[in-house]
């Protein structure tokens, strides 16, 4: 990959990586597990690999922004994932950002 | 799926153990649905062709463990050199060492000032700084060679070559029965500690400054110590074949601890020849003009160094100790499951 290719591709995973934390967080406002929350992102568009993803959701928990259950589905248990109340409270918050951001950057765009 | 179970244990053997089995599952459920869900499709098993294609998909399991470390703190100098997944064995090597040479240089400085050596600052700083410079440059290189060859290749292993993934299956029952495995990367550092400690110690044979710093033209260090000088480097090398060998088995719980209580034994008989000398330290020109002040601070280093020795010995014979009732009780334990 050539100089440019790299810093294009830096520049994507950064831009990249604050938009997953929002997509997953919407999404998560109905219950989900890991496998299924992948397919959902992956089927709007947002593919995102096991390996970010599962830590991601771990993280997010930490943090306070999900909350986790283990239940029986299927015959399997699984650990399903939803948004905390302080999880929605961000949620919002952040989308309020994200349509601030998408404005002003369509207001740039049109010059 | 046995593929997808050493893979997983795998990557189990590098995670804290009191998140382990919780992120096992979780991560072992959300493989068996993409793998269902595959085979739904194509309505038939998945050849382990497939599976192995699912596998490299997750990533290296020293890589997939380390996203789930709550410690993303990293090394990084315009680029990224060490990154947080072997970031925190980085950090205990480096201490490790550190701690080593820095109780050695502290203890020349004690007792040249308790003998009203004449020590400035620069004296001091200059002979920290080489020890951080010696330690921070050999450890970081090699934890960068580590990460470079990481996150250079993170496809270059295979989920069926043996030495990566593949244990006997009854080897890993019976360790998974017993709990008791020793982790990969306690082995990885045990192995780059001792690598440096081993350099390090030969740099200092060659070269006192290295131990002596700026009171190397007054000291010089005792013949007992080229007498131990071998078995020294042995005993670290038996450490090194002990840390390469669990790396490779990290179900040889017993191994470990019986090469421990040799390699432990044997140190011991080490520390015992060294206090016996009674004289670690000399003087570098005993024949020249020597001060009272240089023979009074050579007397405080010997004495020093004597307490360190017994407290050393102590401390071998706490983790001698400890080694041979860990090897008792793996034994019991191995009588009592054949029984």
């Amino acid at each position: 990959m050539t100089f440019d290719g790299n810093l294009f591709e830096n520049l994507r995973l950064e831009l990249r990586r604050g938009s997953l934390v929002l997509a997953v967080l919407t999404q998560l406002r109905g219950e989900q597990y890991g496998y299924t929350l992948r397919k959902s992102l992956a089927e709007h568009g947002m593919e995102i690999d096991e390996g970010t993803l599962y830590p991601l959701l771990r993280r997010l928990e930490s943090q306070g922004l999900l909350v986790s259950e283990w239940r029986e589905e299927e015959k399997r248990n699984k650990r399903f994932y939803k948004l905390s109340s302080d999880g929605k409270l961000i949620l919002k918050q952040l989308l309020a950002e994200w349509k601030s951001i998408d404005a002003s950057l369509n207001g740039i765009l049109k010059g | 799926m046995e593929l997808i179970d050493r893979y997983l244990k795998t990557v189990g053997s590098y995670l804290p153990v009191a998140q382990r089995d919780d992120i096992i599952k979780e991560l072992s459920e959300n493989m068996r649905s993409e793998i269902e869900d595959k085979e739904a499709e194509l309505s038939r098993p998945l050849t382990e062709a497939e599976q192995e294609a699912i596998l490299k998909k997750q990533g290296h399991p020293l890589l997939v463990a380390g996203r789930y470390r709550q410690d993303r703190r990293s090394m990084a100098f315009g680029r990224q050199w060490i990154g947080p997944v072997i970031f925190p064995f980085y950090i205990k090597v480096l201490t490790f060492n550190l701690g080593i040479s820095f109780t050695v240089v502290t203890m020349v400085f004690v007792a040249l000032f308790a003998s009203g050596q004449s020590i400035t600052f620069s004296d001091v700083a200059f002979a920290y700084s080489l020890q951080l410079i010696i330690q921070f440059g050999i450890v970081t290189g090699i934890f960068s060679l580590l990460e470079k060859n990481l996150t250079k290749y993170p496809d270059k292993w295979d989920p069926r070559k043996p030495n990566q993934l593949k244990y006997p299956e009854f080897l890993e029952a019976k360790a998974a029965k017993n709990g008791r495995r020793v982790p990969k990367l306690e082995s990885i550092s045990q192995f780059i500690a001792s690598a440096v400690f081993l350099v390090w110690l030969r740099a200092a044979q060659k070269s006192p400054f290295l131990i002596f710093g700026p009171a190397a033209a007054i000291f010089r260090l005792a013949p007992v110590w080229q007498q131990v000088f071998v078995p020294s480097m042995l005993i670290i090398l038996l450490g090194m074949v002990q840390a390469a060998i669990n790396l490779l088995r990290p179900d040889w719980v017993r191994f470990r601890s019986a090469a421990r209580v040799g390699i432990g034994a044997t140190t011991l008989v080490v520390v015992y020849f060294l206090v016996k000398a009674r004289e670690w330290v000399v003087l570098a020109n005993p024949a020249g003009n020597v001060s009272g002040d240089h023979r009074h601070a050579m007397e405080i280093v010997n004495q020093t160094i004597f307490c360190s020795l017994l407290g050393a010995g102590a401390i071998v014979i706490a983790l001698l100790l400890r080694d041979v009732w860990r090897l008792v009780r793996t034994e019991h334990g191995a009588v009592a499951s054949r029984a």
